[in-house]
């Protein structure tokens, strides 16, 4: 079957040259969408990770085909988050190079309204999100791969729509109403229901249980994210939420474990297995906290996977080399609990530039 | 001091699309490493499977190395897509000692003479034993026939091999042959880094270790490699390259002219091939 990229080979009579040329003035066209998160979001150099998803097609035709990850982008602080708000990917960009026959990426950007943000590979890390949402009717045109990729992994309803659902994996649209159980995604400007083992909530109101109180009690809520003046409480019903975004005036009140991710201008609470504080007033106190950004008064941060005084990931950090975060400072859970020692860690990107982007390379 | 290079293009899947072709910061990379290296140290040889070896000889590539290059084979037996560096250790084999193991990726700026007149074994750099990266041993899905030497130490830090130094043909024949004999007792994995990481750069140190033979490493520690002027090594910045046209023309631009500066002859042959025509200085 012809695919939508056929134009991109070398047809019997082109020349090399003549398709090189053709491929050179080509103008940089729609292959692919990128998605961002708050994880991957570095404050420090104002840049994300940006996880990539590509047209198979497209991608199969490069000499070397593109990642998913290792992607940065900069992007101020205001800007990431009016992006983070959107909730969907943003359409990639991609600028052809064609040598001797031979098709590369010349040079790729992001889009997002009035704005162009270029991509640039540096082999950073990117921690993929939990579910995808591309924008339009147009992106499951453009991935093919990924359509079909969903429909395995969808028993229930794919698409708009309300009722009951159980066990969907993507739900996508303006209106969503109903009950949701094993709901592993949903996106839309309204949800309205009662939702267990959600894994991806997303929307600009989200009504879970009740009427604007934003209240959730399932017990194995792994991902919330709302980004809504409406969304106020998260009861601590459940033991398993790992992540939560709310807006300006998230609170949380209540005991959690396993409580990952929390915004906004006032947090309180006891948390255990927190591990993700981001805004300008957290207070209380945390033990196993893997993710701190933010400005904090938060007292303890133990055995954490990451620091980061700005920025910090990576699977490579664990046990002694945990690295925790106290307000600007870093410290090593190593130093921490030896009170003592020099900290030697760097920034994940500095790291990366060591020991896995070469060296001696001013040396040429 | 002899040194060598190879290449075995299974791993990349040479052949999906025509035959194998290196790219042009990979060429102008290794050119240099050629040029600079017989200049400070001594004569060079190239290992190339049948898909490379036509490469380099379709382009008259096999005369930069002054030894001239060899067409080597890896066993069937050793999955291509986990131990994707065996090539390398399958070139050593055939490598008469003392001479020095060079990646295509790595150069090198100086004499090595001096450092390693009085040593068995040297490697540019030691690796941490990072759980991640060097899982236990035992974690590897071997063959129940299988089984470690009992004189090895697991604990001893792991030596990187872009560059290696070996004396002698004895210790060289027991460190590739326990390293063949990990590659071809493992079971089926997808894991494509433990067990290579392991049958390369953690097999050597203990072997060396178990002869009662020490490591010398130019860099002890990573923070040293920043430091240093005898390396140039790509390491994962080639992905760089790979998806970054900007900084690929740049650093093959450097590469040219760094050639025609310092080593005019191989400036001559780089600028001839139609891979670097674009760079030409």
């Amino acid at each position: 079957m012809a695919g939508r990229f056929t134009w991109l080979d070398r047809p019997e009579g082109e020349s090399v040259r003549t398709y090189d040329n053709r491929i050179n003035e080509l103008a940089a066209f729609h292959s692919g969408y990128a998605f961002l998160s708050y994880e991957n979001y570095c404050p420090e150099f104002n840049a994300f990770a940006v996880y990539t998803v590509w047209n198979h097609e497209f991608n199969s035709k490069l000499v070397n085909p593109l990642p998913e990850g290792g992607f940065m982008m900069h992007c101020d602080a205001e800007r990431a988050g009016e992006m983070l708000k959107c909730g969907h990917g943003f359409p990639v960009f991609v600028k052809l190079y064609a040598k001797q026959g031979r098709l590369y990426v010349e040079s790729m950007a992001l889009a997002d309204k009035d704005a162009v943000f270029d991509l640039y590979f540096n082999g950073c890390d990117v921690k993929a999100p939990e579910g995808l949402v591309f924008m339009g009717n147009e992106a499951p045109e453009l991935m093919p791969v990924m359509k079909a990729a969903a429909k395995e992994n969808v028993p229930g309803p794919v698409g708009g729509g309300r009722g009951s659902f159980s066990r969907s994996s993507y739900l996508h649209g303006s209106y969503r109403k109903g009950s949701f159980v094993s709901m592993h995604y949903a996106a839309g400007s309204y949800i309205h229901g009662s939702y267990q083992h959600s894994s991806y909530v997303r929307g600009s109101y989200i009504n879970a249980g009740g009427s604007y109180k934003g209240g959730l009690s399932g017990s194995y809520l792994s991902w919330f994210f709302g980004g809504s003046s409406y969304l106020k409480l998260l009861f601590g019903a459940g033991s398993y939420r790992n992540y939560f975004y709310g807006g300006s005036y998230s609170e949380f009140a209540g005991s959690f474990k396993g409580f990952t991710f929390g915004t906004g201008s006032y947090t309180a609470s006891s948390y255990t297995g927190g591990s993700l504080g981001l805004g300008s007033y957290i207070r209380g106190s945390y033990t196993r906290g893997s993710y701190i950004n933010g400005s904090f008064t938060g007292r303890y941060f133990l055995t954490g996977s990451f620091y980061n005084g700005s920025y910090h990931r990576g699977s490579f950090i664990y046990g002694g080399f945990a690295d925790v975060c106290v307000g600007s400072e870093r410290k090593t859970a190593d130093t921490v609990n030896n009170a003592g020692g020099e900290d030697k860690q760097e920034g994940f990107v500095i790291r990366r530039l060591i020991e896995e982007l070469g060296y001696g390379l001013d040396l040429i | 001091m002899n040194g060598f290079y190879s290449i075995w293009t299974k791993p990349a899947g040479a052949g999906k699309d025509g035959g194998f072709a290196l790219q042009d910061y990979e060429l102008a990379c290794l050119m240099l490493s050629v040029a600079s290296y017989e200049n400070y140290n001594g004569r060079t040889k190239l290992y190339a499977d049948k898909a490379s070896g036509a490469f380099f000889m379709d382009r008259g590539l096999d005369r930069i190395f002054s030894r001239g290059m060899e067409i080597f084979s890896v066993p069937d037996d050793i999955d291509p897509k986990v131990f994707w560096a065996a090539g390398k250790l399958c070139a050593l084999k055939l490598e008469d000692m003392p001479s020095v193991m060079i990646d295509t990726d790595l150069i090198i700026w100086n004499s090595l003479g001096r450092h390693l007149r009085d040593k068995s074994i040297a490697v540019i750099h030691r690796e941490e034993l990072n759980p991640a990266i060097y899982p236990d041993p035992g974690s590897f899905p071997m063959n129940e026939s299988y089984r470690y030497p009992g004189d090895w130490d697991f604990k001893i830090r792991p030596a990187n091999t872009a560059m290696l130094y070996i004396r002698d043909n004895d210790f060289r024949d027991y460190y590739v042959r326990e390293s063949l004999r990990f590659m071809q007792n493992i079971r089926h994995t997808d894991d494509n880094l433990c067990p290579m990481v392991f049958a390369e750069q953690r097999i050597l140190p203990m072997c060396a270790a178990a002869r009662g033979l020490s490591v010398h490493s130019f860099c002890p520690d990573m923070e040293g490699l920043r430091e240093q002027n005898t390396f140039t090594h790509l390491w994962g910045h080639k992905n760089v390259f790979k998806y970054n046209m900007d900084e690929r023309r740049g650093f093959v631009r450097r590469c040219m002219e760094r050639m025609k500066r310092e080593f005019p002859d191989m400036y001559e042959t780089a600028a001839s091939l139609e891979e670097l025509k674009d760079a030409v200085v």
